[in-house]
């Protein structure tokens, strides 16, 4: 079981803000879930392993080569605010 | 008969016998979305212009007598989570309302190169996150067979295209079954390949170790078709298998004597619905009169399979939704004053319910103290589920499952409540989990007329041993004959 | 009675990989371009893009694991490392965690003639982030640039050895020595392509347990390194004596104060939720890979400077002069094994007088190169030129590049080692200076410098040292 302090405190950490009465809402179908998810717990996995992918090869690597790229021309151009090819943000506080 | 109505397969003869132009089909298509998409709501953005201007090229072509690839010329649509150049991409998502993307992924290349007509980009539950389409920030897609329904999920759209013939074929993607679901409950035909047959590159990502992008369509043949336009290695997705594609047309054969059948007994469990069960055993029952072999299997950890689809991909997604931060390219608040808030109330304001619902759960699930308990927990029960269908497939070829454990539901019926959404997909997640390909085919439908669905699923890389047992059934049955009427 | 204290010290750093693009996709890595010029739709992170590692990367990952000592993984894993922040497009930073590239290594240092082990915990690849820029004049906004996210790191954990902001220093520069002889990293501090952190606690002497530590950032030279891990010990000494409590916690350098401050505010709930990234499979490096950068592996710094006492007799000090860069303690040798001069010469005329030139001229050892070099300095040996004119050829190669015939044509620099002209001149001098020739026969030694002095100014620098010595010996003796 999670509490309202707990989900306050994931909020955070996921950079959301809900609203007060959206919070008691939200703990409790996070509990809902989470009991459904308790289920595992019924199985005994110490002598299994976890998996990761499904998919049994390397990863792959790629040659030290450049390619030129001009997408930031676009996406500075879309982006919320830019100045002299800079990204711009409001500041830290 | 109207042009719209023509499979894949039998546009592309048409076209190729010079019997109607692509110019004719991209029109009839057209027309038919503006007869029928105030009623089924499937595009997020049309791109009827273009699609005209890409009908004309390739019409130019064929009357200069180039040679012209499978696909050429056939007007098709994208699930709204293809990153296509030019054309918005919004993933249904308020964050990416006004993204233009500056690349093409991958599978959208293909189709590309292959010359195809887009008809627009597609309705879906928003980053992929839903059941039944209910959860786009932009408009509710309704089922052609009956509007008061669902059309299904998170490939909505794609799928109520291609059932209401507003175009000949679309491409989805499947994360826990999201091409496989909505096919079923709106009678098209739905195929989630392997993991790592088909690239994600320029695919947005949900959860990366269970995304899969797919053909939806209006028949078999169709799917191994589309399959085979998209399938294949791509040096830009390292989760993508160097493995050579098969000629998937090739499968297409009726005999399936000696074929054996796995039924997993876990997916015939009491107190399901009854239509869907009884139709699934008729489609057995079908198999075995066709010559296949029916054998019982077992996939014991089924029932925790939804369990640890919602550790495993809420985790995945939280990780991969952190790039909509409102700094560099979609929906920044305006109410921001410092940068924290930047982050906050962009993010806030941007996402939906549904999408900060499974944010704050893989948050959660993969924050200090709870990682062990939860996340590897999760993975050490996938590695279960995947052994439990290798000693499946000793004893059968295929297995047959059915996909939903409903038909099409009302609208707004679950959304109050998650986790009866999030067992909707039930039958489908395993399949997701263990990284195999699934399909989707219509075996029946229910008694007020909605289109009910049964799921194939083979051993990784057997997409042609789908194809084959899906068109033979199909061949034997004439559920395919039946169109909704709008 | 006083406590004494006990300084305990481990280091992080981040090495920037020389590769051409970067750790995860194919933009570039140059120095220096305009603001988000070096990015690509990865680097932006951009919906539906994924990562591809770059095997350039990996293999000086590997090389820097096997100079200094350490287990190369054949099975590592790639982590994201959750956490929001504008210089960090896809509010995760693929490392590695559970599973490094490397581990389990060490390296030696020595201070005050004391040869010391330091123990390497683990070296592993990761990328770097963007930057954010505060002082472009707009009170209210940052700006970001995301030329660098991307670029490959190494980072090296050390274990907790080091005693002394000696020692630290000794190993930090021991491991950039080997990073750049390796070739994997530039080891550019100032410009930041080789960064510190130090983790900096104090315990009483003879205690065990570790005492709590501070980790220190924002120091970008050897000697802030220094500064930083003395004020802090000092810090932590004062607290401790007012019976007040070390915190954990992160403190910056402020190199204009002199001190350490708390940056509490920005690390507050930092949890990285780290866990593999799905977008990528484990990185699989077989022995034969393993093997073949072992054979790529030069001869490194240390092991150089000591081939170089043992082979041609320099001292140590001198030997560690010459190889604490790479590209002069080769250009050193080559000119060793050209002129026909003993080494211990080459190596005072580069340690007197080149190192200082380059520091005034950077392209000092590309104009004079080891051919060169050793063509004066053979010219010195034959007493063809002197020293003081060899400075000045050489003065004017780093300064233009000119042709040594050439410039020693242009000044008229022939020595003249001829003894009658000398003889003539010495001559002239001794009947100017009658009072100074008796004073120096009546046993003023010193006065023999004045006589060289003069003869030399009369043949305006160019007579032969030696010759004009023997002479004057010769002459004064009556």
């Amino acid at each position: 079981m999670i509490d309202k302090k707990t989900v306050t405190s994931v909020a955070k950490l996921a950079r959301l803000e809900f609203p007060e009465a959206q919070i008691d809402a939200f703990t409790d179908q996070l509990n809902q879930i989470l009991g459904h998810v308790e289920k595992l717990g019924e199985l005994d996995t110490k002598s299994i392993s976890a998996t990761s992918h499904t998919i049994e090869m390397e990863t792959p690597m790629r040659e030290d080569k450049v390619v030129e790229s001009e997408v930031f021309k676009q996406i500075l151009d879309q982006s919320p605010a830019h100045e002299d090819n800079f990204f711009v943000v409001p500041k830290v506080l | 008969m109207e042009l719209y109505e023509l499979t894949l397969s039998q546009a592309a003869e048409k076209l190729r016998n010079k019997e109607c132009s692509s110019v004719e089909l991209t029109e009839s298509a057209l027309k038919r979305i503006s007869e029928t998409e105030d009623k089924i709501g499937a595009y997020i953005t049309q791109t009827p212009e273009l699609a005209l201007e890409q009908a004309k090229k390739v019409d130019q072509k064929i009357a200069a007598g180039e040679k012209l690839a499978s696909l050429a010329g056939i007007p098709i649509g994208l699930k709204d989570i293809f990153v296509t150049k030019d054309i918005r991409t919004t993933c249904a998502s308020k964050i990416l309302e006004n993204f233009i993307p500056p690349y093409d992924g991958t599978a959208v290349s293909k189709l590309k190169a292959q010359e195809i007509v887009l008809t627009g980009k597609l309705n879906m539950d928003e980053f992929a996150m839903g059941s039944s389409t209910e959860t786009s920030f932009f408009k509710q897609t309704k089922n052609p067979w009956n509007l008061e329904c669902i059309p299904g999920g998170s490939s909505g759209g794609s799928a109520a295209s291609v059932a209401a013939d507003q175009c000949f074929a679309s491409l989805g993607t499947d994360t826990g079954g999201s091409i496989r679901q909505p096919a079923a409950l709106t009678g098209i035909v739905g195929l989630k390949p392997t993991y790592g047959r088909v690239s994600r590159y320029g695919v947005i990502a949900f959860a990366s170790s269970l995304d899969q992008v797919g053909p939806m369509t209006k028949d078999v043949r169709d799917s191994a078709l589309l399959l085979q336009a998209i399938a294949g290695h791509d040096p830009l997705d390292s989760t993508s298998v160097p493995k050579e594609v098969p000629n998937y047309s090739e499968f297409l054969q009726n005999d399936v004597k000696g074929l054996k059948v796995g039924v997993p007994k876990e997916y015939f469990i009491d107190g399901m619905d009854a239509e869907v069960k009884n139709a699934v055993e008729a489609a057995i029952k079908k198999y075995e009169e066709m010559g296949a072999q029916i054998v019982e299997v077992s996939l014991p950890h089924t029932e925790y399979a939804v369990s640890t689809y919602y550790i495993l991909a809420p985790a995945e997604a939280s990780s991969n939704l952190a790039r909509y931060d409102g700094i560099r390219y979609g929906y920044r608040s305006t109410e921001a004053k410092n940068l924290h808030e930047t982050f906050i109330k962009s993010r806030s304001e941007g996402f939906g319910d549904e999408v900060k619902r499974r944010i704050m759960l893989g948050t959660f699930v993969l924050s200090a103290g709870y990682y062990d308990a939860y996340y590897l927990k999760a993975q050490k029960v996938r590695t279960l589920i995947r052994q439990d269908f290798e000693q499946a497939f000793q004893k059968a070829d295929v297995l047959i499952t059915p996909t939903s454990p409903s038909a099409a539901f009302k609208l707004g019926e679950k959304t109050q409540d998650p986790v009866q959404m999030y067992l909707s997909d039930i039958f489908t997640i395993n399949v997701n989990l263990a990284g195999l390909p699934g399909m989707s085919l219509p075996c029946g439908f229910t008694k007020s007329g909605l289109p009910i669905g049964m799921q194939l699923i083979a051993p990784a890389f057997e997409e042609g041993r789908l194809l084959h047992a899906a068109y033979a059934y199909e061949q034997a049955t004439d559920w395919k004959t039946r169109r909704p009427s709008l | 009675m006083t406590i004494q204290y006990e300084t305990v010290i481990g280091l992080e750093v981040h090495a920037q990989l020389l590769t051409k693009s970067k750790l995860f996709s194919a933009a570039s890595t140059s120095f220096g371009n305009e603001p988000n010029h070096n990015t690509d739709a990865v680097t932006l992170a951009l919906p539906g893009v994924l990562p591809v590692l770059n095997r350039e990367a990996v293999s000086m990952a590997i090389k820097a694991g096997l100079a200094t000592g350490c287990k190369i993984a054949n099975t590592s894993v790639f982590a994201r490392k959750n956490y929001f922040y504008p210089d960090l497009p896809k509010g995760y930073q693929i490392s590695q965690f559970e599973l490094p590239i490397c581990e389990h290594g060490h390296l030696h240092i020595k201070v005050d003639g004391q040869e010391k082990r330091i123990g390497i915990t683990r070296i592993h690849l990761e990328e770097d982030a963007g930057k954010l820029v505060h002082d472009r004049g707009d009170p209210e906004h940052s700006h970001v640039d995301l030329n660098r996210a991307g670029v490959p790191l190494i980072e090296t954990v050390s274990e907790p050895d080091m005693r002394s902001s000696q020692e630290a220093t000794a190993y930090l520069r021991r491991l950039r020595d080997i990073f750049v002889y390796l070739g994997i990293c530039d080891g550019n501090m100032e410009e930041g392509s080789f960064r510190c952190d130090a983790n900096v606690s104090i315990r009483p002497m003879g205690q065990e347990k570790f005492g709590t530590r501070a980790e220190l950032k924002n120091m970008n030279s050897f000697r802030n390194v220094e500064r930083a891990i003395e004020y802090e010990v000092e810090r932590q000494k004062a607290l401790l004596a007012d019976g007040k409590e070390v915190i954990q916690e992160t403190r910056l350098w402020n190199a204009d104060k002199g001190i350490t401050e708390s940056m509490r505010s920005k690390e507050e709930a930092n949890d990285y939720r780290y866990f593999p990234d799905p977008d990528l499979l484990p990185l699989i490096v077989h022995d034969e890979w393993i093997e073949a950068v072992r054979q790529e592996i030069p001869e490194l710094a240390h092991e150089m400077a000591e081939r170089f006492v043992q082979e041609y007799a320099l001292p140590e000090y001198d030997a560690e002069v010459l190889t604490a860069e790479k590209n002069i303690a080769q250009h050193w040798e080559a000119t060793v094994k050209a002129a026909k001069v003993e080494a211990k010469k080459v190596s005072n005329l580069y340690m007197t007088h080149l190192l200082k030139l380059q520091k005034e001229i950077p392209e000092t050892f590309e104009r004079i190169s080891s051919e060169i070099a050793a063509e004066i300095l053979n010219m010195t040996q034959e007493a063809k030129i002197n020293l003081n004119m060899a400075k000045e050829v050489l003065d004017e190669i780093a300064a233009t590049g000119k042709e040594v015939k050439k410039i020693i044509e242009e000044k008229g620099f022939v020595q003249v080692s001829d003894t009658a002209t000398l003889e003539a001149a010495i001559d002239k001098i001794l009947a100017d200076n009658p009072d100074n020739v008796a004073a120096y026969q009546s046993g003023k030694d010193k006065l023999f410098g004045f006589f060289v002095g003069q003869t030399m100014k009369a043949l305006s620098g160019k007579a032969n040292p030696q010759v004009v010595n023997e002479l004057l010996k010769e002459k004064l003796k009556n």
